[in-house]
């Protein structure tokens, strides 16, 4: 009977209400659309690293000088790099960690040319590597000097034998768990490797990240150089070091001339990178919604209020006939709640015609959840329900008497 | 007149908390729109407005018989072997010019400083006047130097600065992988905001120097830009990158970009007819096997493609959304304002007051609300556009160019014009019912009670 009495005062101030309504469905449609996109940044961004990133550094140099002995380059680089106060080991690599790169590797379950191939980070390391990536193995044993390959490219044919492997790896490779022993082959020419230690699961490869296989790594005891100009090293340090030790590493580095060094960082800020993009585009949009849900508590508040005092006399009247004041905050948390659910309604309609037009022409990847939209809408109708209980309350306040003050 | 602007004040004294949220209301949206729509203006600006048009990427189709359909835009580059065709037939046009991207270490010959990486691109002489490129000191290669492959470069201003202190380098040397190479020119490429000379249009950084690229190719210069090639020779394109120039140079793999820039209309009409035959002859020896084989795409066209940022356009969609939203809220706040003072608005009526008066009297308040509104939000703009620049810098670890990215987000005062003259409009619609209502009171209709 309430919500009757309800609809036809409603009825009555139309253009309040129409406005009200309005408001909520634009406001829904941007905040919903906001959290679609945020929520499918968030997703990924939530995966446990498992990395020790303030402990592992990034070094990525290119020599330009092509009559440097480059076997003398990464023996003196090493002996550099360790000699370095803090610095506890240092390798050589192709791939960095979670690193701006270009290596698109993968690797098969059989010489097959149609078997199915998975992606990941693949890291040539010397026999320090594992250690410094702070892997643990889990199965199987650890990398041994008989294991590592060295040599000039063109002088050593032979590719190193055993590798480790992380779990989720073996997973993929040996769906039925047989992994530690078998062989799997890595990139596009099938290079024979045997798995002989398994380490637990450590987000390493950025390609592997995009390719949302996050903990697919394979450790490769194997350096291998001159096929490029690109030397690249990793150097696990002691925790809690400042960015010092950045410009210390490079100095060092620049002791040799004819190289040039693209960049020493911590891990940590090549996995800051991985997310810049879409996460900064995520949380503007969330920024904007945050503005637009303000504004539209903000313009309830006022319009609530204004309602208020228009209707003194009526609330006077009320009360005067005995309704107690919860009834009062009551009745208008009622209203509101209606108009609350018209504007939902609307909204949902409308942020789903936004996100049609948002992935269908702008290709933003943000798929519509349900139980997001109904977090949402509950989330709205809250902050809306707050909004009426201030102006509510003042008019649960209002004096039975008002109402005489006129019959005089 | 004096009475009335009396009244609007008297009018705008009343509930100013009232005001004081319009005001802040109307300014967030104005805000945010004029930040987004600024941003969107700023990056669909084309390189070389005056002569975008007469501008086009030439492209030949050389892909397999059975390949997908693919944009204009996209289509590959263009191989050594028909540039050289294409160069030698010596069409009638203002300029043409080939390009290809590499990189390399340069340091100055004291090797005092420490050495740069730089990007740049091999090309022709013909490029600086495409682009139009204003040199600080000396000038674009000769002819003569590039026909004969000698060691010159043009390096930017920002290389110069760094590795001569800004001083005038030219005829110094600069050794490039540890071969010397002469400075002929300084120039300053940051006039341009997008590196479009690679058809990749990009805003985060430019091309660092340029070199000749007939020494480029002798000198194997890595190709850094994309070496595209047919099915058959796929399985070279990885030594074309860095080794076998001379393989490269007559294999069918495409790694230029070409240009044409052309006086009018006959003269491109002209290079295409003539190319579209040639490329037939091509198709008969067995070197095409498309339909269409020559694809002209303008500067213009190209933008659309390339020059799109889905986020920038979907974070103006959603500003137009919450302008809309701050309209409406205004419009709310307009009817609680009006509707408050309606037993004063009934006095005045019954005390002679016409209906135009009192539309004037609010039509004047509103205005200068809005006004005030506007002024305030695009204070409120300027500080949002230098917070979007610094999302943009953290977004791209701060590894873009500052200089090139802070033109995006340089205020535009027509843009400026146009969203506050969209605000008043708006903002007057918003006022018109509450301005009818209360316009609309009988004389003394609401003094009953009081």
């Amino acid at each position: 009977m309430e919500i009757l009495h309800i609809l036809k005062i409603l009825k009555r101030s139309k253009a309040i209400a129409l406005l009200i309504i309005l408001q909520i469905a634009i406001t829904l449609a941007i905040v919903s659309n906001s959290v679609f996109i945020t929520a499918n940044v968030l997703d990924n961004w939530l995966i446990e690293a498992n990395l020790d990133e303030h402990e592992i550094i990034n070094i990525w140099t290119t020599v330009y000088d092509e009559n440097l002995d480059k076997r003398q380059l990464i023996e003196d680089d090493l002996k550099r790099l360790t000699a370095i106060p803090g610095v506890n080991l240092a390798t050589p690599t192709i791939e960095n960690v979670l690193e701006r790169n270009r290596y698109y590797n993968q690797v098969f379950d059989s010489v097959d040319e149609k078997a199915a191939a998975h992606e990941l980070g693949l890291f040539d390391t010397n026999l320090d590597g594992p250690e410094i990536l702070g892997i643990e193995i889990s199965s199987g044993r650890a990398l041994e000097p008989l294991d590592l390959i060295q040599g000039h490219y063109l002088d050593v044919q032979q590719t190193a034998p055993n590798v480790l492997v992380s779990e989720d790896m073996a997973k993929s490779l040996f769906p039925d768990g047989n992994a530690l022993g078998s062989t799997f082959y890595i990139t596009s020419e099938r290079v024979p490797a045997k798995i002989v230690g398994i380490y637990k699961n450590i987000m390493l490869g950025e390609m592997a990240v995009y390719g949302q296989v996050e903990y697919h790594s394979v450790i490769r005891p194997q350096v291998k150089y001159g096929q490029n100009a690109l030397f690249n090293y990793m150097v696990r340090i002691d925790p809690n070091m400042g960015d010092e030790i950045l410009q210390k590493i490079e100095d060092v580095l620049y002791e040799q001339p004819g190289r040039y060094v693209s960049s020493v960082e911590f891990a940590a800020r090549a996995k800051k990178r991985l997310w810049d993009g879409r996460s900064s585009f995520a949380f503007t949009m969330l920024g904007i919604s945050f503005i637009g849900l303000c504004i539209t508590a903000m313009g309830i508040v006022g319009l609530v209020t204004f309602s208020v005092s228009l209707r003194k006399k009526e609330i006077g009247t009320k009360r005067a006939l005995g309704a107690t004041k919860g009834q009062i905050i009551r009745y208008f948390l009622i209203e509101n709640s209606i108009l609350a659910f018209m504007g939902m309604t609307l909204g949902v309609v409308l942020s789903l015609y936004l996100n049609l037009l948002l992935v269908d022409r702008f290709n933003i990847s943000g798929l519509i959840k349900l139980d997001y939209c109904i977090y949402i809408a509950c989330f709205i109708w809250s902050i809306c329900l707050m909004a009426v209980y201030f102006p509510a309350r003042k008019a649960a306040n209002i004096a039975p008497a008002i109402i005489t003050r006129g019959l005089a | 007149m004096n009475e009335l602007l009396k009244q609007v004040l008297h009018s705008l004294k009343h509930k100013k908390n009232l005001n004081i949220l319009m005001v802040i209301t109307i300014a967030i949206g104005i805000a945010l729109m004029t930040t987004m729509m600024t941003i969107s203006l700023q990056q669909q600006k084309v390189p070389l407005p005056h002569k975008s048009k007469n501008v086009q990427l030439v492209m030949l189709d050389n892909r397999a018989a059975d390949a997908l359909e693919q944009e204009a835009s996209r289509m590959p580059r263009t191989t050594y072997k028909d540039v050289e065709n294409i160069f030698n037939a010596q069409l009638p046009v203002k300029s043409l010019v080939r390009l290809w991207e590499t990189q390399f270490i340069a340091e100055p010959e004291n090797l005092l400083a420490r050495p740069m990486s730089l990007s740049a691109s091999a090309t022709n002489n013909q490029l600086f006047n495409l682009m139009e490129m204003p040199f600080i000191y000396g000038e674009p290669w000769s002819k003569a130097a590039q026909t004969a492959s000698q060691a010159v470069i043009v390096i930017d201003k920002t290389v110069n600065d760094e590795l001569f202190g800004g001083a005038n380098s030219v005829g110094k040397r600069l050794l490039v992988n540890k071969k010397p190479l002469t400075i002929v020119g300084v120039m300053d490429i940051s006039v341009h905001t997008r590196r479009f000379q690679n058809r990749y249009f990009s805003t985060r950084s430019n091309d660092q120097a340029f070199i000749p690229y007939t020494y480029a190719l002798d000198n194997n210069f890595r190709r850094r830009g994309q070496v595209f090639c047919p099915e058959s020779q796929r399985a070279l394109s990885g030594t074309y990158r860095t080794q076998n120039v001379a393989g490269l140079k007559t294999s069918e793999c495409g790694f230029e970009n070409l240009w044409a820039e052309f006086e009018n209309d006959e003269q491109s009409d002209e290079f295409f007819t003539w190319l579209t035959a040639y490329s037939q002859k091509q198709k008969e020896v067995g070197r095409f096997f498309q339909e269409k084989i020559v694809y002209g795409q303008t500067i213009n066209q190209l933008m659309t493609v390339y020059g799109n940022d889905t986020w920038v356009q979907t974070l103006t969609m959603m500003s137009y959304l919450l302008f809309a939203v701050c309209i409406i809220n205004t419009s709310g706040i307009m009817l609680a304002k009006f509707q408050s003072k309606s037993k004063l608005v009934s006095l005045y009526r019954a005390l002679g007051a016409t209906k135009a008066y009192i539309v004037k009297i609010h039509l004047i308040e509103v205005l200068f609300i809005s006004l005030i509104g506007i002024l305030v939000g695009l204070l409120f703009s300027k500080f949002g556009l230098e917070i979007m620049f610094h999302i943009r810098r953290y977004q791209s670890d701060y590894l873009s160019d500052p200089v090139q990215l802070r033109a995006i987000y340089a205020i535009d005062w027509l843009l400026i014009a146009k969203t506050a003259t969209i605000t008043i409009f708006s903002v007057i619609i918003a006022g018109l019912y509450p301005i009818w209502r209360i316009s609309n009171l009988a004389p003394a209709s609401q003094l009953r009670g009081a």
